[in-house]
């Protein structure tokens, strides 16, 4: 038994000196699977034919992926590099390493090379949270083949909620429907209300009330709704849960048009005999369109032992080559203006409203403006949840959740 | 004789061999046990250093609605879904005590899905319930357009009225192991007592309820215990399946602990609510040995 013990640990701090004489470890967390890491793998690998006395370990987790990363920052062994989101949380509880010392002193990579929305996106309080992995602006999806039995014109990027609304209600009949709501993705329906000039918070993050309680607010907000609660032109939810979801009634032909980021692309890519277009979502009447991106990050952790080797793998993970290795094999779009060109995803007509969405976003997403994002989502999914469900004012309904969030009450 | 010696010898490899078993309860019940008493004393945003704010904590829980809604869901998932199970299962151990062919069969039959995780069953039974293709529905369907209505089904776990009695009625699906403990309670009856009443004329209802049910009453008494505890800390369907909702409809005690601790990163809160569901336990597990004086019989107590 003692001996056991005994070789253990001789093994142990041999295994320990012997990983410190040779090869510094990067542990690398990511929530990406399958076919999403086949990039990664081939960027890594070049990392580390780059850099023989670094080698990385890549640590996949989609499941249950942000409890896997808080626990271990909370236990003091974070991955040195993982991959992130809503960055303010962790920034505020000092879980991560703020970049911007590292771009000032480092040459090779400059945030005025990406797309200046995507950027604006990865600062909170004057840090540097992360360096852009990859993003994808919401675009509407339509499906050809019923635009075309309808008789309907397919939409171009320039197009009203009158316009849309109508279109939706021409494309509904029996059990298809013209279009999906989603009143419980509070991120996406930022989209709607910043396009009418509202917002659900204050530019800070701090405040609802005069926000999400304006006109503005709520006219985006019941125009939205109403469209499901008035109009029927989209499924309730347990008929969408009956359907499998929004994405599988778009391929099954019973539902005409949704909202999604690129997910759903390569699958509706890959299936036969299905046509589809995307276009720039609409706007209000004389109004300018606000897009949404939903984007993550290659974060550095606080606790990490290694930060300069860290901040090498970060570079070449987020660098021009990396974004075109997943450029290339159709996994994001480039966040650099110039592999964006290089690649030709502007000219591909499938990729573009993408590409134009994101000049289109100019405004913050209140989950990359406050730490609070958890909780002001979940008070105002409630709160849609009564506009949809139960029929509830939505005025009434705003104002209620405005003064809950405010006040800091359930 | 007295051997000092001996017996200390004794006792000591007496504690040596429940070493392994003490050290496990130590480390990974009681440590946690206390130390979770201790965090909900405190603010721990889970990164950070936690801060001393005494009762405050369980100040806030009671004037938190959604910690009186999640107390009031698990309530009725408790009070419903343990009478229902314990009375199903007692069926089903009553069919199967009728000496029927293949009872080993059907004990395997109606065992099996207990053993299967709560996470898998959970995806099955959100395809059962699928408003327009589920099994149920179709069903439900059928039975009805039999009096020749028009019937769409319900919508179960997309509606905040049908959401918690579709997570009651899938937990039915699980009663293979009360059924098991009870059909073994039933083969211990001795067929004396049944063979006596039915000298006296006894019909089939009056032995059910003088002679099986008093003799069956410990075992029923075990089931209704272990039943209610692990109800009140009723977790993986809601999670898996509704997620608390619509409208915080599922919206169990557990999973607002899991919510808070894990999502809200309010770890002292959500040590909190875990010792206030603890002493609620402990209070009805507390009413029912108490009352059970009054039901439960058994044998050698004469």
């Amino acid at each position: 038994m003692m001996l056991i013990v005994a070789a253990g640990g001789f093994f142990y701090v041999w295994y320990v000196n012997h990983e410190d004489d040779n090869a510094i470890v990067i542990r690398y967390m990511t929530w990406d699977s399958a076919r999403g890491l086949e990039p990664e793998r081939r960027i890594i690998e070049r990392f580390e034919q780059q850099h023989p006395n670094i080698k990385i370990s890549l640590e996949p987790c989609p499941q249950g992926y942000e409890d896997r990363v808080i626990v271990s920052l909370a236990g003091g062994k974070p991955p040195d590099v993982f991959l992130w989101w809503n960055y303010p949380r962790l920034m505020e509880l000092g879980a991560l390493e703020d970049l911007k010392p590292y771009l000032d002193s480092d040459t090779t990579i400059s945030l005025e090379d990406f797309y200046p929305n995507l950027v604006k996106d990865i600062i909170y309080k004057g840090k540097v949270c992360g360096l852009l992995k990859d993003f994808t602006p919401a675009v509407l999806y339509y499906n050809k083949d019923l635009f075309d039995a309808a008789g309907i014109p397919y939409p171009d990027s320039d197009w009203t909620w009158d316009e849309f609304r109508d279109i939706a209600i021409q494309l509904t009949h029996g059990d298809t429907y013209g279009f999906l709501v989603d009143a419980r993705d509070i991120y996406t329906l930022e989209m709607w209300v910043w396009s009418n000039g509202g917002d659900l918070m204050s530019p800070d993050g701090d405040t609802a009330t005069g926000y999400l309680d304006s006109k503005a607010t709520i006219e985006a907000i019941k125009f939205y709704t109403e469209l499901y609660t008035k109009y029927r032109v989209s499924p309730g939810l347990a008929e969408r849960a009956s359907m499998g979801g929004g994405v599988n009634m778009f391929i099954t032909g019973k539902l005409a048009m949704f909202v999604s980021g690129r997910w759903p692309l390569l699958q509706l890519k890959r299936i036969k005999g299905l046509r589809f277009g995307t276009v720039l979502p609409p706007h209000p009447k004389g109004k300018q369109l606000v897009t949404i991106i939903y984007q993550s990050a290659q974060v550095m952790a606080k606790e990490s032992r290694h930060k300069k080797e860290a901040w090498e793998f970060l570079k070449a993970m987020t660098d021009t080559a990396a974004h075109r290795i997943r450029g290339e094999m159709g996994w994001a779009i480039p966040a650099y203006p110039e592999v964006v060109k290089r690649l030709g995803f502007d000219k591909d007509p499938i990729e573009r409203p993408f590409i134009q969405a994101v000049k289109y976003a100019t405004k913050k997403p209140i989950a990359l403006r406050t730490v609070r994002w958890p909780e002001i989502e979940r008070k105002i999914a409630y709160g849609m949840e009564r506009i949809m469900l139960l029929n509830e004012d939505v005025e009434k309904v705003l104002k209620e959740v405005a003064y809950k969030i405010d006040h800091g009450l359930e | 004789m007295k051997r000092p010696g001996y017996w200390r010898r004794e006792a000591l490899d007496g504690y040596l061999f429940i070493l392994p078993w003490l050290i496990g309860l130590v480390v990974f019940t009681l440590g946690p046990i206390i130390a979770s008493m201790v965090i909900s004393l405190h603010r721990w945003p889970l990164l950070k250093e936690p801060s001393f704010v005494g009762l405050q904590n369980y100040i806030k829980l009671i004037h938190d609605p959604l910690f009186h809604q999640s107390l009031k869901v698990t309530f009725i998932y408790a009070f419903v879904s343990v009478p229902l199970n314990l009375s199903v299962a007692l069926g089903l151990a009553l069919l199967l005590n009728q000496q029927v062919k293949g009872l080993s069969i059907f004990r395997t039959v109606f065992y099996l899905p207990s053993i299967l995780p709560m996470v898998a069953v959970s995806v099955v039974w959100m395809w059962l319930y699928n408003p327009k293709f589920g099994l149920i529905n179709y069903l439900l369907r059928k039975i009805v357009g039999l009096f020749g209505v028009e019937f769409q089904g319900l919508e179960w776990l997309t509606s905040p009225r049908w959401a918690l009695p579709a997570l009651i009625l899938m937990n039915v699906w699980g009663v293979g192991g009360s059924m098991l403990i009870l059909l073994a309670g039933l083969q211990n009856i001795p067929r004396t007592y049944y063979d006596a009443a039915a000298v006296d004329g006894a019909n089939a209802w009056q032995k059910f309820v003088k002679i099986t049910l008093p003799m069956l009453s410990p075992t029923l008494f075990f089931l209704l215990v272990v039943g209610l505890i692990g109800a009140m800390q009723v977790f993986t369907q809601s999670y898996i399946m509704t997620g608390g909702g619509p409208l915080n409809a599922t919206l169990f005690t557990v999973l607002l602990l899991y919510n808070h601790g894990f999502r809200w990163f309010n770890m002292g809160y959500a040590s909190a609510i875990a010792w206030v569901l603890s002493v609620i336990i402990m209070i009805l597990t507390a009413i029912m040995l108490y009352t059970s004086k009054k039901w439960v019989y058994y044998e050698a107590r004469r």
